[in-house]
């Protein structure tokens, strides 16, 4: 390490760098070949006119700058490094080495490595402004050894030749003061700077190979096998299509694998197949691409037996369209079959396999047709399925099952998933015309995990890239392009509350919910608190929102602060997600809380799968099933519930309220014997837990537990103003509205108050009250557009009589 | 101090990158012949053009096996033509690269050569 204190300026290798540095201008280089038309042009002239030898001279005199230039191209440009001895000037790239001065500092080299690829690379990629790193960095060329010291390190570990641009710049940020601070403002972190060095090497990497000359077998490779009119017809030769546009593929060992087994069973004795089994999404189909690519481009691991064999997908879309009936579809498939298996050289791939083994919309039963085919093994077959239609076909059809040789294609981990995203994302680029920034491959794969539930990593994180696209903010894609995406499909809120508007909101949630409900205020507060939390970022991401238990009699406001809040900050009622548990007092109910969508809709997991941001009421707790109330708890504890189908539903967006009118009588007693809230809240949950209603275990999963104690007469008044402010929204329309006098309203709560069902009649009461007779006034042409409805005593009086 | 760079550079690892570069062209256009493939395949029956296997009485066997032994002439005579026109053009490519080998390291010195030229015919 000590002899990287070697700088010598004045090298060969460092002269040679300064000079390739020059010779980098498109004006220098154009100036020589400009000297080198002007030689021979001058040359010919000259030996047109008869001074053959001046012009020979002249003429050779090209060869000069015509060698500077072969020599920038084939050394210049890309110096190696110097192998005899270990020294900076022998290390460094060339691109750095020639812009560096004498003794150059921190910021001399943060300057150096800025203006050249390297450095762009991290200004697109990450955001790292050039001035981030040159305001930054020291300008004392002491403090420029630990930095050579660790970009020497990160060449060690990346296993270049050369110290690079990427691992200097990642030396020079780990040594900024307070970069952590710095990285955080731009959602980064240390790690994920030095994981942009290892995806910069690796792009250089690819350019390397692409440029390297493919050894594909040529215009012989197929003559002794047959020909395929008919496949070429109806299936995509994936092989042809991988060596015409490229594969980028990343060497992750999970994948690895899986390549080696197919490459194995196709290559062995036995039977020559494979079924590729995983969830959408996991790549299987990129694993047949891949396995297609070794077949046409072979080295020393790929059999003899297998090399240039062809892979092709059968599509069964052109299948069907061209069969009219299913024994014209037999045959047709038939004759494919005989095609393959006479040319030799075809492996058949049966992408979504269970379109050609089960039979539905654009999906056809064949599996008697290949039954035979697998049982002679004539032709080698891959299929590529999930685990839910596999288990379905071993189960229809366990012979054609056990044909076949199974290889499981795993979900990648998300060190795994962001190398395959940086690679998709050099095709994505290309094909939306935007540019990814590396935070938006990490909140595509945070996200993604988190809501987007059916496909598996990295399917599901690339699909989040591509809405992203559409969000991108002068064509660059951010992490906050992700975050709109996700909240476009799902209508949630996943960034932090930046906007003023909901900071507003927030700020002012209690009194927003108090204009639809009245008191009741520690429940609104502590579930406003929670809200806020989660804005903030403040919250444990790993459970829901908030989880609330509301304990107390009918009538007094635990529905109606769910609906307020669904209404204020979610987005509207329909957010509220309303399971009445009453209806699960049985064990099998279990099944309807988590059944699958496609077969109910209005399952609990269904209902939030769509709509992950939602307030989820859970009436009449107590009601529900013990089982019905064991599957809620993960939901309490982990935000997670999964479904019928092991499918994991996010709940962790979701504000969970559970009702119970548990002990209401008890509530009234006490409030009947004049004790306040406060007093009697603790010892009354403690009776609950001490009379078998709800089990410690369960109660203490919720945040809070809040009684809501019956509404005071006055309280009453207030309701029945906003049962009036509420039928004057709905008369808005018509240019009217409603007034009524105090002794009509206090007839109201008299009539519509029951000390059981709490103020739940008092909507009934004055709705029919007011609007029948709001009606009859309007049918009888009494009220005039612009007018106000005033409703006396009498009024209400009559009304409630007839 | 350059110019001791351009010319080690010329003479040494230059040289050895421009021998390395001819090889692998000739290598590609070998390869582009498919010759290496097309030797080890030259009796192979052409695009598997023949009735295969069949079971049947002895007449129709003969019959079949006359067929694929055509399809192997057939094949073995096309391979041979493009087997022949790839090792012409491997070789013209492998002479072009002889030549810019041989060439390469006059290069520098070709001013000078013309100077000596010139000035010999001049004096």
């Amino acid at each position: 390490m000590s002899a990287l204190t070697t700088f010598d300026y004045r090298s060969l290798r460092a002269r040679k760098a300064r000079f390739a540095t020059m010779l980098e201008k498109k004006t220098v280089r154009f100036g020589l070949v400009a000297l080198i038309s002007l030689f021979l042009l001058g040359g010919i002239t000259l030996t047109l006119i008869g001074q053959f030898s001046a012009g020979i001279m002249l003429s050779s005199i090209a060869a000069w700058p015509l060698m500077i230039l072969v020599w920038y191209h084939y050394e210049l440009h890309n110096i190696p490094p110097t192998t005899k001895q270990l020294s900076l000037d022998g290390l460094l790239a060339g691109d750095i080495l020639g812009r560096l001065p004498v003794h150059p500092s921190p910021q001399h080299i943060a300057m150096a490595v800025m203006g050249i690829p390297g450095g762009h690379f991290f200004v697109a990629r990450f955001g790292i402004g050039p001035n981030f790193l040159t305001e930054l960095s020291s300008t004392s060329p002491e403090h420029s050894q630990p930095i050579w010291e660790r970009a020497y390190q990160l060449r060690e570990q990346l296993g270049a030749a050369t110290i690079n641009a990427n691992m200097v710049v990642v030396a020079l940020v780990e040594h900024i003061p307070g970069r952590d601070q710095l990285l955080a403002q731009l959602q980064l972190d240390m790690e994920d700077i030095v994981n942009g060095a290892a995806w910069f090497e690796h792009i250089h990497e690819i350019i390397a190979k692409h440029q390297n000359s493919k050894i594909t077998g040529g215009i012989g490779r197929d003559w002794s096998f047959g020909y395929t009119p008919l496949l070429s017809r109806f299936a995509l030769n994936v092989s042809d299509q991988v060596l015409r546009s490229g594969l980028l593929n990343r060497d992750i060992e999970g994948h690895q694998d899986v390549l080696r087994q197919i490459t194995s069973l196709l290559a062995g004795g036995g039977r020559q197949n494979a079924v590729l089994i995983g969830p959408t999404g996991v790549g299987k189909t990129n694993m047949v691409y891949a396995f297609a690519e070794q077949l046409m481009m072979p080295d020393g691991n790929i059999p003899k037996s297998l090399r240039y064999r062809q892979v092709v997908a059968l599509d069964p879309a052109s299948l069907i369209a061209q069969a009219g009936g299913r024994g014209e579809l037999e045959g047709l498939v038939q004759n494919l079959f005989v095609e393959a298996i006479k040319a030799k050289n075809i492996i058949i791939f049966l992408d979504e396999a269970q379109l050609f083994l089960q039979d539905g919309t654009g999906a056809v039963d064949l599996s008697n047709l290949l039954l035979p085919i697998l049982d002679g093994g004539a032709v080698r077959i891959i299929l590529a399925m999930d685990e839910q239609r596999w288990l379905q076909l071993a189960q229809q059809n366990p012979s054609l099952a056990q044909y076949m040789n199974r290889v499981n294609v795993a979900p990648l981990n998300q060190a795994d998933t962001m190398l395959v995203l940086e690679d998709q994302l050099l095709i994505m680029e290309f094909r939306y015309k935007v540019t990814y920034m590396y935070q938006a491959l990490a909140e595509a794969y945070r996200l993604g995990e988190r809501y987007v539930q059916d496909q598996a990593m990295p399917g599901k994180a690339i699909s989040l890239l591509e809405s992203a696209a559409q969000q991108a903010e002068g064509g660059l894609v951010t992490a906050h392009s992700v975050q709109q995406a996700i909240e476009k499909a799902f209508g949630i809120k996943v960034g932090n509350a930046q906007a003023i508007d909901e900071r507003e909101t927030l700020l002012n949630l209690e009194q927003l919910i108090h204009q639809r409900m009245i008191n009741q205020s520690r429940a609104v507060t502590v579930v406003s608190n929670a809200l806020r939390r989660a804005r903030a970022g403040v919250r444990n991401q790993d459970r829901p929102i908030g989880t609330f238990l509301f304990l107390g009699p009918t009538g007094v406001g635990k529905t109606e602060l769910a609906k307020s809040l669904a209404a204020v900050y979610f987005g509207g009622e329909n957010r509220l997600v309303r399971v009445d548990l009453n209806e699960f007092g049985q064990p099998q109910d279990v099944n309807r809380l988590i059944a699958d969508g496609a077969e109910d809709p209005h399952s609990l997991t269904a209902q939030i799968g769509k709509q992950p941001f939602s307030v989820v009421l859970l009436d009449e707790i107590e009601k529900a099933h013990p089982n019905v109330l064991n599957t809620l708890l993960q939901l309490l504890d982990e935000g997670m519930l999964r479904d019928i189908k092991n499918r994991a539903i996010s709940f962790r967006d979701a504000i969970v309220i559970a009702t119970s009118n548990a002990g209401a009588d008890r509530i009234r007693q006490y409030i009947d014997a004049g004790q306040d809230l406060d007093q009697f809240e603790q010892p009354f949950i403690n009776e609950l837990i001490d009379s078998g209603q709800f089990k410690p275990e369960f109660l203490n999963r919720f945040d809070e537990i809040v009684v809501f104690r019956p509404l005071k007469p006055e309280e009453l008044l207030q309701v029945v103003d906003l049962i009036i402010a509420s039928i004057n929204k709905t008369l808005a329309v018509q240019k009217v509205s409603v007034h009524l006098a105090d002794a009509a309203k206090q007839v109201l709560v008299e009539t519509g108050y029951d000390p059981r069902l709490g103020a739940r009649p008092l909507r009934r009461v004055v709705q029919r009250a007011v609007e029948d007779l709001v009606a009859k006034r309007m049918l009888s042409g009494q009220v005039a557009a612009g007018s106000v409805i005033e409703v006396s005593l009498e009024d209400v009086q009559g009304v409630l009589q007839s | 101090m350059l110019f001791v760079g351009l010319f080690s550079w010329w003479y040494g690892a230059g040289w050895l990158q421009l021998a390395q570069q001819a090889i692998g062209r000739v290598v590609s256009m070998a390869d582009f012949f498919s010759i290496s493939l097309l030797l080890k395949t030259l009796v192979a029956p052409y695009r598997q053009i023949s009735v295969g296997q069949v079971n049947g009485p002895l007449g129709v066997k003969l019959h079949a096996w006359a067929d694929l032994q055509l399809s192997r002439v057939i094949g073995a005579m096309i391979r041979l033509v493009v087997i022949l026109f790839g090792l012409a053009a491997t070789l013209l490519m492998f002479v072009v690269a002889l030549a810019l080998m041989i060439i390469w390291p006059f290069v520098p010195v070709l001013p000078i050569l013309a100077g000596v030229l010139a000035f010999g015919n001049a004096s």
